[in-house]
């Protein structure tokens, strides 16, 4: 179950942390934690690192860091304009996918 | 969202930049620019992470080199380019290996961890260290000597400087950054170390003959101590207002340092009846005028187990001393309990009084 989970997990991760991001600004560690809340368990933490750094290269995330007094600088993440398009339009494409398979899978529920 | 600082125990501040340095190795071979973008952070986070799960970083996110993939995955860049396309070798196989084994190892035991972060920040002098060793080891094969370079001929001291500034680079991961040339790199460091055990041991006949001038102490010494002055009391235990000492050669027995106090203050200098300075008179006066002063009276921290001479001692037994009829003073205990009751048959008895001064000076 968990290996299935991850895949799909692995597949809408963009999306996911597209998500989290534009609820509001976070550190990396910082959306782990939310995505896990949101119940996504099976998210690893370097694949939001690696995802938030991808999507950044990719121009859909603004990146600052917060220097501390106490310990080392925070890297926090915040989306921007075309990361919102992004989100908005792989939302859709999520909805839709959603919505396809949930019919595919009633009908052959249905018919068992 | 939660607070942006947050304070954290020292080790496992420790273990959480063992861990990022580890991934920042298992990055190495990406342009600098992409590790620092990658690891950026990373330490506030993994810090936060640690203090949640317990320090367990390994157990939480798997070993550095795991999360070095995923997260080279995720990020959408290359695999590590020491993967399947190059033949790795079998003791870059083993290091790998053994690189993981011993991440296990530090994840058990987080003071490990700390002792290896310890070990680390001293790399910068390893590398000034190996860049020397790898000189001397040249110059030795080329000299056919193991006397060791000093840089006395200008050819030494610029093949001391290159190879410092080859090895710093190196350590910098400024050059060699092809992984085939790591397994390249164990060897040629434990070649090194050799070389410093064989250049320790034909150094240690020289630090040796040296050291043996330091070990003699300058001056009059009593078990290792330097005697900084000496109170002297005749046979009925009265003080002896000065006296001059000589040992079986004829030498004063005294130092060189003699007009100088423990202070830095001038002793009040003695000179003999030709005005030449004397080394060997005592009591010395130390502090003021008076030379049975032990104590700096302007000298706050006084050590309280500062030994007083006192006015008198017991007087030697009777047979041994002819004029015993005045030892009607004070008899105050023996200043050490070691001290011995004088070797009677050569204790000669005072001359005149209780002043056994000037012996006619030697020169």
């Amino acid at each position: 179950v968990d290996v299935e989970t991850t895949q799909l997990v692995k597949g809408v991760l963009d999306l996911a942390v597209l998500a989290v991001v534009a609820e509001e600004d976070g550190y990396g560690y910082d959306v782990v934690r939310r995505l896990r809340a949101a119940g996504l368990d099976e998210v690893g933490d370097a694949s939001v690192y690696g995802t938030l750094r991808r999507l950044y290269n990719a121009g859909a995330l603004t990146s600052y860091v917060v220097p501390s007094e106490e310990g080392p600088h925070r890297k926090y993440y915040g989306i921007n304009k075309q990361g919102n398009e992004t989100l908005v339009r792989e939302a859709k494409t999520w909805r839709s996918f959603a919505s396809t398979m949930e019919n595919l899978l009633m009908t052959a529920e249905g018919k068992a | 969202m939660s607070e942006t600082t947050v304070r954290f125990p020292a080790g496992v501040a420790d273990g959480v930049a063992a861990y990022v340095r580890e991934v920042r190795v298992e990055l190495a071979d990406l342009p600098a620019e992409d590790v620092d973008d990658l690891t950026g952070g990373m330490e506030a986070d993994l810090s936060e992470l640690a203090a949640e799960s317990g320090g367990d970083l390994i157990g939480r996110l798997g070993t550095p080199s795991v999360y070095a993939a995923e997260l080279r995955a995720a990020a959408g860049l290359p695999a590590r380019v020491t993967g399947p396309r190059r033949q790795r070798g079998s003791l870059s196989r083993a290091t790998a290996r053994a690189r993981v084994s011993f991440a296990r190892l530090t994840g058990q035991h987080p003071w490990l961890r700390s002792a290896v972060a310890y070990l680390v920040t001293l790399r910068p002098a390893w590398w000034l260290v190996r860049g020397y060793l790898a000189a001397w080891a040249l110059w030795s094969m080329l000299s056919g000597s193991t006397r060791g370079v000093r840089p006395h001929s200008f050819l030494q001291l610029v093949l001391v400087l290159t190879a410092i500034v080859i090895s710093v680079q190196l350590g910098r991961g400024r050059l060699g950054q092809r992984a085939g040339l790591r397994p390249l790199l164990v060897v040629a460091n434990s070649a090194l170390v050799v070389v410093a055990l064989v250049a320790s041991i034909s150094v240690d006949d020289v630090q040796y003959v040296s050291g043996s001038d330091f070990s003699q102490p300058v001056g009059v010494s009593l078990d290792g101590t330097y005697v900084r002055n000496i109170y002297a009391y005749d046979s009925e235990g009265k003080r002896i207002s000065s006296v001059r000492l000589f040992t079986q050669d004829g030498r004063p027995l005294g130092g060189a340092d003699n007009a100088i106090g423990p202070n830095g203050n001038e002793i009040g200098v003695v000179r003999d009846g030709s005005g030449a300075l004397l080394t060997n008179v005592y009591p010395r006066a130390l502090f003021g005028p008076d030379p049975w002063q032990v104590i700096d009276p302007a000298d706050p921290a006084v050590n309280p187990d500062q030994w007083t001479p006192p006015m008198s001692i017991l007087p030697l037994m009777p047979n041994a001393t002819p004029g015993s009829t005045a030892s009607g003073a004070a008899t105050t205990p023996a200043p050490t309990a070691s001290a011995p009751p004088a070797p009677s048959k050569s204790s000669r008895p005072a001359p005149g009084g209780s002043s056994a001064s000037v012996t006619p000076s030697g020169g």
